[in-house]
């Protein structure tokens, strides 16, 4: 009899419990590779990965995901890599999706933008996220739930009491009101993810030739004053710092040409510097001019996918003969080229087309 | 906002599982360290407000022992037990109310444990019947404690009776699986009261009343309808709920609300509405002070002491002093008016229990009640008195046809939701209102329909409740009192 009953009880439990977890699916926002900033495919692309098939993982925020190309690292130099950055991804964000990328994948080097380390904006200083509570949302809501995204959720509301823990794993908590706003995206979740993104690496391709910038000098940071850091974002460096000494990867820190100041670049190098990290800064005179860099016709920022392919072909370049990252096939770089170059052919012909109608 | 909470269903999840894994004869000690617990957890572990509840259990239970003990002097005992259990809540009501007369402050070292209005209702109860010999005094002091403390209805009640909770509660009951999902659809019920109706009402209510005199006219009569229905699902969720958790563990606790809104009089409603303080009333108040059996006019000044007497348990302020009196005012000018309403029947052809007659009756009492209702939400007695001005003085029907209704915060999907569940509020209640139990009708459906039931049920107030990000999820109204 109580055997019948707990089976009766646990089957409910679970029927109920799938019923949630499709509602909630359903009712979650979705961002497909047809967007600017397509997280919905970044990160369901990831989980399809087959297992340990990367080698390097790059985090950051739009900067990164903008500029770093692993199509172009895989085409050139033959090295698979995957970027897990979203827009203004925090590094709290950044850390526990390391976490969770390490439970498929075992790579050798991770890249982190360091963008998110100082103040992003002020409307966001409320709480110590240093990013809008949609931005944390767009990369959480993507992970599957474990343990792993209960603690993520506690540890950002500590960090954002307005953001409530229990919310990342019950999505309804925070979605359940977008019933009333429902679109086409939220039906065809699985054809638009079967699709496919660039590996987590968005196509932009803003031009603006009246773009100047002077970069400045490594030597000249020695009498400036570093700009302190966000407390928070520094812990959470600490703490990727610490996993990655752990797993015995290389971390591997860099800041994309995005007009920085050297104010923030001091304060990086002096981090990177006091644990041994390598720090690439392509603000920096060197480095901007080593790979060719021009923000009149790369864009800065949120470089278009000429000024991305510089940044990410030199990254291949010292992952290959600095790091010691081996090349290796993988087919699945054969989807996604075909997606990034169907959006290059877009790009270019709206490019065109605006360049004549001027 | 406990009983909604997630942690709070963790919690009873876990009391549930030790109270049936325990032998019979202690199960009761599993509802009393959970009791306690969560009496802890809600007075954020003030040692002071712990101690404060024990103590007045403590008290009440030995002058109780006493009244047994020593029965000839069994008037003291009673007087000296509703003194120690009535004063500090006198205290606690009238301390505010003394602030605002004086502009003083509250002294820093009084502390309010949570509950005491309840409580000591039920304490008092207690004293009085062992008096009466209604009820044998308990013996054992942690029996008693978790009578006094039972924690699904410590908050917001039902006020039980010792004769009705007390056996229920230490006998040890075995899992009745058709008793525990009737917990478990009462719960459901609760959750839908709360979050589809009584929060989602709260949002319209809230703009309107906290925004006077921005809002006047037809928005203070939308907002006074929507509040008359967001008060009443709001305290019936939070009983269902209380009686819903007690059902798991085969406890049974009584009624608070019998369709009030099905009332054809205000005495009727008062039969109907928050029925364990209105018979606590009746029993306790009325009574004692003769009742109907000495004449009319006293009768007319019970009734007026009374309400009195519910106004200031409701709240200090002349608020709620005034909705007592209007309520007692309402039942005197309804009897005293009684010869003229059978001639405005006899006029009309209206048949004393006709259906027209009937369904009259129960508008004007909704109205009435309304009115209460609207003061007994506002500010204050002046802005409550000016709100009800305004719906006779201003005119502005339109916003019933240009959409300024769905400016209030609810678009019209939303609002479409509310009146969809106040639908379902309505024939739920007019099934009941029949005799007809739906709670047992569901139980005879076969397994695969009932799941079906419960999992929509479940689903529906997830999607289309108010809570989460964006919403304030309302406390329980009555949790204030």
């Amino acid at each position: 009899m109580k055997r019948k009953i707990t089976i009766k009880f646990t089957v409910f439990i679970v029927i109920t419990c799938v019923c949630v977890g499709l509602v909630n699916e359903w009712l979650k926002p979705k961002y497909y590779y047809n967007e600017t900033w397509p997280t919905t495919n970044t990160y369901e692309d990831f989980y399809k990965l087959k297992r340990n098939s990367v080698d390097v993982l790059m985090f950051g925020s739009s900067h990164a995901v903008s500029c770093l190309n692993p199509q172009v690292i895989y085409d050139h130099y033959g090295i698979t890599s995957y970027n897990l950055g979203c827009e203004q991804q925090s590094l709290v964000v950044a850390y526990y999706w390391l976490r969770e990328a390490l439970k498929y994948q075992s790579p050798k080097a991770v890249i982190v933008d360091t963008y998110t380390l100082h103040k992003y904006y002020d409307a966001y200083v409320y709480n110590n996220m240093n990013c809008s509570e949609g931005a944390v949302r767009k990369a959480m809501d993507a992970m599957r739930l474990s343990p792993l995204k209960w603690e993520a959720g506690k540890a950002i509301e500590k960090e954002d009491p307005t953001q409530s823990a229990l919310s990342f794993s019950f999505l309804n908590i925070r979605y359940h009101t977008r019933w009333m706003n429902l679109t086409e995206n939220d039906y065809t979740e699985n054809s638009m993810v079967d699709h496919g993104g660039i590996k987590g690496f968005t196509v932009l391709d803003t031009v603006d030739p009246s773009l100047q910038y002077v970069p400045f000098k490594a030597a000249d940071a020695e009498g400036v004053e570093a700009e302190e850091m966000v407390e928070t974002a520094k812990k959470y460096l600490d703490k990727i710092v610490e996993l990655c000494k752990k797993k015995n990867i290389q971390l591997i820190l860099i800041n994309i040409p995005c007009d920085e100041s050297i104010n923030r670049y001091k304060s990086t190098k002096e981090y990177a510097d006091q644990n041994e990290i390598p720090f690439y800064d392509f603000n920096e005179e060197k480095l901007y001019h080593e790979i060719g860099y021009n923000v009149a016709e790369d864009y800065w920022s949120h470089p278009n996918y000429k000024g991305a392919e510089k940044v990410s072909d030199y990254l291949g370049k010292i992952l290959l003969n600095t790091y010691g990252i081996e090349p290796r096939q993988d087919a699945s770089y054969d989807d996604s080229r075909e997606v990034y170059e169907h959006r290059i052919e877009i790009s270019d012909y709206y490019r065109q087309v605006i360049f004549i109608s001027i | 906002m406990t009983f909604i909470s997630f942690s709070f269903y963790i919690f009873l999840a876990v009391i549930v599982l030790i109270y049936y894994i325990l032998p019979l004869k202690i199960r009761w000690l599993t509802l009393l360290a959970g009791s306690l617990c969560f009496y802890a957890y809600i007075s954020q572990y003030s040692a002071a407000k712990i101690l404060a509840l024990v103590m007045a259990a403590f008290l009440c239970w030995i002058l109780g022992l006493f009244q047994s003990r020593f029965p000839k002097l069994k008037k003291i005992w009673l007087a000296l037990s509703i003194v120690a259990i009535g004063i500090p809540l006198l205290v606690m009501k009238g301390m505010p109310f003394l602030e605002r007369l004086t502009g003083g402050r509250t002294p820093e070292w009084l502390i309010v444990p949570i509950g005491i209005a309840f409580y000591s209702m039920q304490l008092i109860s207690y004293s009085v019947d062992v008096y009466y010999g209604k009820v044998d005094a308990q013996r054992n002091f942690l029996k008693f404690l978790l009578f006094v403390s039972f924690f699904p209805q410590i908050i917001q009640g039902p006020i039980p009776r010792y004769d009705q909770l007390q056996s229920q509660l230490v006998e040890g009951h075995r899992f009745d699986e058709r008793g525990f999902v009737k917990g478990f659809m009462l719960i459901l019920w609760g959750f839908f009261l709360k979050l589809c109706i009584a929060d989602k009402a709260a949002v319209i209510v809230n703009t309107v009343f906290d925004n006077y005199p921005t809002y006047r006219g037809m928005y203070v009569l939308v907002a006074g309808i929507l509040y008359s229905f967001q008060l009443y699902a709001d305290f019936l969720a939070c009983t269902t709920l209380a009686q819903g958790m007690a059902r798991l563990f085969g406890i049974e606790l009584t009624d608070n609300f019998h369709h009030p809104y099905f009332s054809d009089s205000v005495k009727d409603f008062w039969r109907r509405w928050h029925i364990s303080l209105s018979s606590w009333l009746k029993d306790y108040i009325y009574i004692p002070l003769g009742g109907n059996r000495k004449g009319k006019l006293r009768k007319y000044l019970n009734l007026i002491v009374t309400f009195a007497v519910s106004g200031i348990w409701h709240g200090s302020g002349f608020k709620y002093l005034f909705w007592g009196l209007l309520h007692a005012g309402y039942q005197i000018a309804g009897e005293v008016l009684d010869p003229l309403k059978k001639q405005f029947d006899r006029v009309l052809l209206l048949n004393e229990h006709g259906k027209v007659k009937r369904c009259f009756r129960i508008i004007v009492t909704f109205i009435l009640v309304m009115v209460g209702w609207i003061i007994f939400r506002a500010d204050d007695l002046r802005t409550g008195l000016s709100m009800i001005k305004s719906t006779f003085t201003v005119h502005n029907t339109w916003i019933l046809t240009n959409d300024a209704i769905f400016s209030l915060g609810l678009g019209w999907k939303e609002c479409i939701v509310l009146v969809l569940c106040l639908g379902i509020l309505f024939i739920v209640s007019f099934i009941q209102e029949k005799g007809i139990q739906i709670r047992n009708k569901v139980l005879n459906l076969n397994l695969l329909l009932r799941r079906f039931i419960y999992i929509g049920a479940i689903l529906f107030i997830l999607i289309f409740g108010t809570y989460g990000y964006g919403f304030n999820a309302q406390s329980f109204i009555y949790g204030g009192f």
